[in-house]
């Protein structure tokens, strides 16, 4: 149909399009194609290094085991494809080959361990200083050493962050951030609450944020997980600490500041007029769990999920005074001191419902009460049986278009 | 969406506002004018003069067999499968039309597509792909070679 060649004769922009969909080393091969082709990579405006190791070509000659062997081989890293990072000696001088005026995107994907370990903070420092709008670092597996990024926390033009790999990362005091709408960190480090605190409120641009960190602890594993998304709705906010307990706060009000107060337990009492949704797993310790009651002690809507007393009914906490709470939801087990208890410390309750949880996801009785003057009057309208519920509760769908 | 709104407006006006659209190879084309308005070549044209849309709008570098499948795209609303259906003779074709009728959509969405079959492509492979000529001279060839050997790993050689 078409022998004449009528790509070729695309404008530039076109063929760049393409090629930024492509692996830079991909976008580069094309310079080979034709003398037309030469130079469309060095107009693409995004640099993508993904080294990923092919292990053998022709994999579907080599008998099973073969194929096994070669997998264990590279998975300990034996194996690797000469680097891209090995040719390129020095990164100024490939960055300098491009004539596209800003790096709109700059992802390094690497799964290999001999890649990029010296290299990587000078990638960084090397995009951020030529104005970088969208970075993704995600390594593999990386020898436990801190990545610093020197200039990378106080860059103007950055707008989507993601730093991913099991490795530790340092934040500066000075971090500002004033464009960037998105961060993720996926790191091995437990972040100090304060290192956040800092990110976040030099970040006042910050539509999403998304934090977890792990650590391993002889045979267990300990992870945090904390994510917020704001936006003209409001503010969401999602703490997850290694399955013990599962905090959803929302406010209508975007610049909410108590995320600021993450650090310290006690200071969340600015959570106001908030909507919380706290899920309390069976792994809670007493003390932790009484220290988030206090913590939200001043909200007015509560929806409480306790998972807890599946494993241990010692554990056992009575709730402090909540002074405002107008409503409150409750999903227990029916012999549950708390059905008693938390409605007794609730003051200005309006709204009380009762979902009893026969089994473990729920699907018991509803009870929905409407209280003035002390008097509970039976809601009849809601449907009387609980819904069945997920442990992990999915809060923020449909938040972070 | 776009099938209830289409059938208000016939409601309303009694019938879907159609451009005709003269393709490379002579064919009369009637095309809603939702479609149209992707074509920005089109749509400037239509808006400026008002036009009167019995007569045909020329466009000599779109076959209509091309049109005719930019207008299913569009109509599935950009379905990856019925785009796996294409050649590669009509996604090239198709890429080329959407360049020329400025479709911002339309383009991305091939461009995709394109990517997606490049990647980890020979520089040979992508030459057959697209019918380029290789006019560099043997000492060209040569010299980009060395410059730029790393990137010839890893890449397929079919």
């Amino acid at each position: 149909m078409s022998e004449e060649d009528r790509i070729s004769q695309l404008p530039d922009d076109i063929l760049c399009k393409i090629l930024s969909l492509l692996t830079t080393k991909e976008a580069i091969a094309t310079s080979f194609l034709s003398t037309r082709w030469k130079f469309v990579w060095t107009m693409v405006p995004s640099i993508d290094i993904q080294c990923t190791k092919k292990i053998v070509k022709k994999q579907s000659s080599l008998s099973t085991r073969w194929r096994f062997l070669l997998k264990m081989v590279s998975f300990l890293n034996i194996l690797c494809s000469k680097p891209t990072m090995e040719y390129h000696e020095k990164i100024d001088e490939f960055l300098d080959r491009r004539r596209a005026e800003k790096i709109t995107r700059f992802s390094l994907l690497c799964t290999c361990n001999c890649c990029f370990v010296n290299n990587v903070q000078e990638w960084v420092y090397a995009v951020v200083a030529r104005k970088v709008e969208k970075l993704d670092i995600n390594l593999r597996i990386y020898n436990g050493k801190v990545l610093s990024f020197s200039n990378l926390f106080t860059c103007t033009t950055i707008d989507t962050l993601s730093i991913q790999g099991p490795f530790d990362i340092s934040i500066p005091s000075s971090a500002h951030l004033p464009n960037v709408k998105s961060i993720t960190l996926r790191v091995n480090t437990c972040l100090p609450y304060s290192n956040v605190r800092t990110l976040i409120s030099g970040s006042p641009a910050l539509e999403f944020f998304y934090l977890f960190n792990m650590k391993q602890k002889m045979y267990n594993y300990y992870f945090q997980e904390l994510k917020i998304v704001r936006n003209s709705r409001g503010m969401r906010l999602h703490r997850n600490n290694s399955m013990a307990y599962n905090l959803f706060i929302h406010s209508d009000d975007r610049d909410s500041d108590f995320i600021l107060d993450l650090e310290e337990i006690n200071q969340w009492p600015k959570v106001l007029d908030s909507k919380i949704h706290l899920t309390i797993y069976l792994t809670v310790e007493e003390e932790s769990f009484a220290e988030i009651l206090v913590a939200i002690r001043n909200v007015k809507y509560l929806s409480l999920r306790c998972f807890k007393q599946d494993m241990l009914p010692s554990i056992h906490v009575f709730p402090p005074k909540f002074w405002n709470l107008v409503e409150l939801q409750l999903f227990i087990k029916r012999d549950d001191p708390f059905s008693m208890e938390f409605p007794s410390v609730c003051p200005s309750l309006q709204v009380l419902e009762y979902n009893f949880m026969d089994g473990y996801f729920g699907a018991g009785e509803r009870y929905r009460y409407h209280i003035r003057d002390g008097v509970r009057k039976r809601d009849l309208s809601i449907v009387p049986v609980c819904p069945t519920i997920s442990k992990l509760g999915n809060f923020l769908n449909g938040w972070e278009s | 969406m776009q099938k209830t709104e289409g059938e208000e407006s016939k409601a309303e006006n009694e019938e879907v506002k159609q451009v005709t659209l003269m393709t490379s190879d002579g064919v009369k084309m009637k095309v809603e004018i939702s479609i149209v308005y992707e074509m920005e070549i089109v749509r400037s044209f239509i808006e400026v003069n008002d036009a009167d849309h019995s007569v045909p709008f020329p466009l000599p570098n779109v076959s209509s067999h091309t049109l005719d499948l930019i207008i299913e795209l569009v109509k599935n609303e950009y379905d990856d499968e019925f785009m796996k259906t294409f050649s590669h003779d009509e996604l090239k074709e198709v890429l080329v039309a959407a360049n020329y009728l400025n479709m911002k959509t339309l383009l991305d969405f091939i461009a995709t597509a394109i990517a997606n079959l490049l990647e980890k492509k020979s520089v040979e492979f992508i030459r057959n792909f697209f019918n380029i000529v290789n006019d560099f001279t043997p000492e060209e060839e040569a010299e980009i070679r060395k410059t730029n050997e790393w990137v010839f790993q890893d890449l397929d050689e079919d």
